[in-house]
């Protein structure tokens, strides 16, 4: 469904370019939940803006294919891209707050891309954005329709973000880490959500985070990244059983787990 | 663990007052003790008043009620984000110098010689003191900021989210520093964190807040192990759960 090949991406915002992703490839097959691993500056969101034909204006891509259904993105049109985005893939953020417009109603925003991709009626599109709303598990949909982005908790927000993600029910939606910033009781409940929706709704994911933990129980596959670099990619369990390289075995052993303590020292002593 | 207590909160009731809004109440009858060489842990959720009652620690909070008694000389604090309390336009020398500058009678050779073998003692070498933050990663500013807390012979660190910005790799290795500087130093720290596998990998024993008040409290594995208010259960619960 959607291939990147060699995709190679330089920063030109100092004299000299900086590369901040080298020579990338992967696949993604209908259905499947992705894991994107990394640390900071691993290249991973810049990844996921070219995918969306985001990036910055200081950024060029080298070289390289991204090949939706066979198509090359980098070389589609932007009206092209722009029916893409929405219908096909979208994307949803570490803050939604952000990316919410704070002056418009979260209703409004959730039915947005229905009034830019489809020709729905006002009402048809407020069904649908209840509807959605629903999916993504907010309480009362049709009193919070009418709410502004900050009379809202970060966990509803990044809820509305889902609903509107996925209200032109798109094959893949990409989330670059959209629990960071929650509380852990929360990323609980989000990370359940975007389970359901995979499951229900067949969409694919394609999940960016930092965090391993959370990749090894929400996704199928999952890819490392270093410096901009692939390091290893895999299914879920021989990536976490048996890592083959030593960066994924030191990202491994440097999770914070129950399972052993840095503190050795016995209390009463 | 000795019976000496640097830190003693008692009763503790804090509030707070936006202009034009309802004075409400933060903190609600907190009281505990950090002992002389633990790393007693503070978790919970945002907004549940962990900030504050670092705050309140230092003397930053003015309305409260309650008690605060300080058995040690000088308690300093390392924030989650090094680079804002980092002067950016000065070296790390600089910066780690500044503080004997103002409190010391030391003399500039002596302080210098202080500042040197701080900054070794936190795991870097002396070129850094040559250097700007902007210079220096996320990993390398908390050991700068944990450098710049301890070089007036403070005893009892406040570490508030002190991992939380920085990549795991990174994490662990500050964590390990901060378990080896207590242990040579004899420090306590009082170590707040939302992420339970952080504290549990860190520290002595933990407290438990929610909503302003202290919900649990005990050693770390009988908390983990056999956690008796539903608030600890459920937070332990959703962070195995992922």
């Amino acid at each position: 469904m959607l291939e990147i090949k060699h995709l190679t991406i330089s920063f030109y915002d100092s004299p000299v370019p900086d590369v901040v992703l080298s020579d990338f490839s992967m696949t993604m097959e209908p259905g499947e939940i992705l894991g994107i691993v990394g640390e900071s500056g691993s290249g991973k969101t810049m990844m996921a803006l070219a995918l969306m034909g985001l990036l910055k204006k200081t950024a060029r891509i080298e070289s390289g294919e991204i090949l939706w259904m066979g198509k090359d993105l980098l070389r589609a049109s932007e009206e092209e891209l722009r029916s893409l985005r929405g219908n096909e893939i979208s994307m949803i953020f570490q803050e939604p707050m952000t990316s919410l417009n704070p002056v418009l109603p979260v209703g409004m925003q959730v039915e947005e891309s229905l009034k830019i991709h489809t020709d729905m009626g006002k009402e048809e599109r407020k069904k649908k954005a209840l509807e959605m709303m629903k999916a993504a598990e907010l309480p009362n949909p049709g009193e919070l329709y009418h709410k502004y982005p900050h009379q809202l908790s970060g966990g509803m927000r990044q809820r509305v973000m889902i609903a509107s993600a996925l209200v032109l029910n798109p094959r893949v939606m990409i989330a670059d880490e959209p629990t960071t910033a929650l509380d852990v009781t929360i990323q609980a409940e989000i990370l359940k959500l975007l389970q359901k929706i995979n499951r229900e709704k067949k969409t694919a994911i394609l999940f960016i985070s930092h965090d391993l933990g959370v990749v090894r129980k929400l996704c199928d596959r999952a890819l490392v990244m270093h410096q901009g670099v692939t390091v290893e990619q895999g299914n879920i369990e021989s990536l976490f059983e048996s890592p083959k390289e030593d960066y994924t075995r030191k990202l491994l052993s440097s999770i914070p787990t129950r399972e052993t303590r840095l503190r050795r020292r016995k209390l009463h002593e | 663990m000795s019976d000496t207590v640097v830190l003693e909160v008692r009763h503790m009731n804090s509030f707070y007052k936006d202009p034009g809004q309802k004075r409400q109440q933060v903190l609600k009858d907190v009281s505990f003790v950090v002992h002389q060489g633990e790393i007693l842990g503070l978790v919970g959720e945002s907004g549940c008043g962990k900030s504050t009652l670092s705050k309140a620690i230092l003397g930053f909070v003015k309305d409260y009620e309650g008690e605060i008694i300080h058995h040690t000389k000088n308690p300093q604090m390392v924030f989650q984000d090094p680079f804002s309390s980092l002067n950016p336009g000065k070296k790390i020398g600089w910066i780690l110098e500044e503080p004997l500058r103002h409190n010391s009678r030391a003399g500039k050779a002596e302080r210098r010689q202080q500042v040197e073998n701080m900054i070794e003692r936190v795991g870097l070498t002396r070129d850094y003191l040559e250097r700007y933050p902007r210079e220096l990663s996320g990993g390398q500013r908390q050991r700068v900021s944990i450098a710049i807390s301890l070089i007036q012979g403070s005893r009892f660190i406040i570490a508030d989210e002190p991992v939380s910005a920085l990549d795991v790799t990174i994490q662990k290795q500050i964590m390990e520093l901060m378990i080896s500087l207590q242990e040579e130093m004899g420090l306590s720290y009082l170590f707040i964190s939302h992420d339970l596998n952080v504290i549990y990998q860190m520290c002595d024993r933990v407290i438990v807040m929610k909503d302003g008040q202290i919900v649990e409290e005990g050693e770390i594995e009988e908390v983990y192990s056999h956690p008796k208010h539903p608030y600890t259960k459920q937070l332990l619960e959703s962070s195995m759960e992922w």
